[in-house]
This record gives structure tokens, sequence and C-alpha cells, in this order.
């Protein structure tokens, strides 16, 4: 009777394993969206972006200096400049105000005026639903 | 590997503090960006030298410099800013009357105002980033340029460096060069090169060891390293503090070596 039990339970892990090395081999940003759901989970009222170049946080400064400017981006939550800079991940957090919408065009130009290339944007819709879209290279040049 | 091959290598992956541009060669890279620095620096040296010939100086002869770098920096785009750099100088000496006996001599002024147009082509990718740049510059003739022991040279000089730097979240690497063609006749056109390998040890700081390599056509020779330590107190307020320890120097005729610098400075950016 116990042998059955055993071997299911082995057989769900190794299936969840086998699944899990699928995903990350056929998706290479599984562990960061994985990273960005959990923060977009804690702090509902944020959107992420991954940006290219922005390994140091010093010269990254320029980053809330030109996004606390746009309307959408809630400075009060995530003072000074409504911005969380993730030099080890290359994640930038952005609050955003209650009700407001996030203007990616803008946002993404601030961005790039502070000298870094913004690749992919991350939010949660409706709470759970993490969804991302793709920032053109061509933008950035 | 030999001392001689470790000193080479030096200097040739060398940083040049000629190439530095404010605010502590890191920031504003934002358009419209723009801030100052006060860098207070310290040379001093009692060695007294004929060529790479070391002499003896029982009378205690030396040279003092302390230097006030008063700096901007404006940037227009990511690629293109302007700086300008000011030293207020007070240099003092006790050198050898032809007569006998010594005496000191001091002198405190402006020297020349420096303008430069760094040109930078930044590098983007995930976890690094870096640039290449060009620099020119010129170096105006505001100094203290009269008596026996004057500041500046009087002259409009030219200069151009080529920069490089590669940044990752752990690691940094700048090297630099830069020549300075002078227009006094007395004085002797200068090239430099250095090189900067640091760690980015947290969020607001990073230590570098920094190694400098100076030659002017006459003879003259400056061969320096020593440690950087920069920190990011916030959005506005950084400062750095490094020290240079000579170690290879030359003099073209009979001089004071330039010796050691310790160079401390603040930053505000906007």
């Amino acid at each position: 009777m116990r042998m059955p039990i055993m071997l299911n339970i082995l057989f769900a892990v190794a299936t969840l394993s086998v699944t899990q090395a699928a995903e990350s081999a056929t998706d290479p940003l599984s562990d960061e969206k994985k990273l960005v759901k959990e923060r977009l989970t804690e702090k509902p009222d944020t959107v992420i972006l991954a940006v290219d170049g922005m390994c140091c946080r010093t010269c990254a400064l320029g980053i809330g200096k030109k996004a606390c400017k746009l309307e959408f981006v809630d400075t009060a939550a995530l003072p000074p400049t409504g911005v969380h800079i993730d030099r080890v991940n290359s994640l930038l957090t952005v609050s955003v105000k209650k009700g407001e919408v996030v203007n990616l065009a803008s946002l993404a130009e601030a961005i790039r005026k502070a000298g870094y290339n913004p690749v992919r944007f991350y939010q949660l819709v409706e709470g759970k639903k993490l969804t991302v879209e793709t920032i053109a290279a061509t933008e950035n040049k | 590997m030999r001392a001689g091959n470790v000193v080479l290598l030096l200097a040739i992956l060398s940083r040049s503090a000629a190439a530095d541009q404010p605010i502590m060669d890191e920031v504003p890279r934002w358009q419209d960006g723009y801030g100052v620095q006060v860098f207070i620096e310290h040379r001093w040296s009692d060695n007294l030298m004929s060529g790479s010939t070391e002499l003896d100086n029982p009378a205690g002869l030396h040279e003092n410099k302390q230097l006030t770098h008063l700096e901007a920096v404006y940037t227009f785009e990511p690629w293109l800013r302007i700086t300008g750099k000011l030293p207020y100088v007070r240099q003092w000496r006790r050198r050898a009357n032809p007569g006998g006996g010594t005496s000191t001599e001091r002198n405190d002024g402006f020297d020349d105002l420096t303008l430069a147009l760094p040109i930078r082509r930044y590098t983007n990718g995930w976890g690094y980033s870096g640039h290449f740049g060009i620099v020119p510059q010129i170096r105006l003739p505001v100094g203290e340029d009269s008596g026996d022991y004057p500041i500046s040279d009087g002259t409009t000089d030219y200069g151009f460096s080529a920069t490089f730097e590669r940044e990752t979240t752990v690691y940094i690497i700048t090297a630099g060069a830069t020549y300075w063609w002078e227009q006094d006749r007395c004085a002797e056109e200068t090239g430099s090169i250095d090189i900067g390998l640091g760690w980015n040890f947290n969020d607001c700081g990073s230590f570098r060891w920094e190694t400098e390599l100076e030659r002017q056509r006459g003879g003259e020779k400056w061969l320096a390293t020593g440690p950087t330590l920069f920190w990011n107190f916030n959005d506005v307020v950084m400062a750095r503090i490094e020290y240079k320890h000579a170690i290879d120097e030359r003099v073209a005729d009979i001089g004071f070596t330039r010796g050691n610098t310790l160079r401390v400075g603040v930053g505000v950016v906007f």
C-alpha cells in the first residue's frame, strides 16, 4: 500500500522538476518574471522595468531625477524620486499614483534621457496576472 | 613577473587624472544634469633630483602645493557634456640661494581655467555599461603668471583625451590617455595614461586602485599608484578620497620631483 503512494509522490516531484526545467529552457526570463511577480504582488501600486546598463546606482541617479517629473509617478510612496534601482538584477521599480495610468512611452523616454535602455515593462493586471511588454530596441538608439 | 613588467603593465592600463571630469568622472549622465565639485589636493616632495639621480638634501629643501580645484559640469545629452576646472593654488618651497643659505618662496593665486567637451559613446547591456570617449580641452591663461615663482605659464594650451570605461555590478575598469600641447616655449608638452581597476562593493560605494603615468617631452616623469574610495551619500551629494604614491620619478634638469598626492573632494549634482 505504501509503495504506490511513494511512487506517486516521486512521479509528481519528477514531473514538477521537468516542467520547471522545460520552462527555464524555453523562457530565459523565467527567473526575472518570478522575481518581478513577487515584488509586484508585494507592492501592487508599482510597475517594473528591466533596464539595460543599470548596473551602478550612482550613474543611474538620473533615472529617478527624470522619472519624478512624470505625472503618474508617486514620489511620496517611494521617496525621494518615486523609483527604486535594483542594480544587481537591472530592475527599476516605479511607484504609480492610485488611479493613474502609466504612460509607457514617456517613462521609457525618461530612462533614455538618463542614458539607459529600457527593454521590458512588467505590470500586474487585476492584481494577479503578470503582463510583459517588450520595448523595441530600435527606440533605444 | 619582474617588478619592471608590473610597472609597465600598470602604466599601460593606467587611467588619467587629466582625463577625469566632474562629477567624480561618474555623473551627471542624464540630459540637462549639472553639478559642482570641490577637490582639495596636496602634493609634497623633498626629493631633490638631477634627471633620475637622487641628490643629497642636507638643507631640507622641499616643495609643497595645495590646490583647491573648483569644477563644474553641464550635460546636454548623455553623450555630450561641458566641464570647467579652475584651481586655486597655494605653493611654497624652500630653495638654496645662489650665494649660500636657504630661503622660502611662496605664491598664491588662481591657475589656468580648463574647459573640456567630453563626448561619449555609451554601450548598455544586461548587467554592464560602459563608454568610449574623446575629450577636446583648452586651457585658458587666466592664472597668476608674474614673479619668480609663477603659478601659470600664461599661455593658451590645447589638450585631447581618449577615455574608456566598462562597469558591471561588481567590477569597474577605466582607462584614459591625455596629451597637452603647450604653447609656452619653456614648458614641455605633456602626455599621460591612466588605469583604474575597481570594485562596486555596494549601492553607494566603490573602491578602486588607480595608476597614472605622466611624461613630459623634456624627460620629466611621474608614475604613481594608489587607492581611491568613492561614496555616494544620497541622490545629490557624493565624495571621493584618493592617494597616489610616487613610485618612479624623474626630473628634466635639477629640481624637486612631483611627489605624493592626496586628494579629497565633495560634489553635488542635480
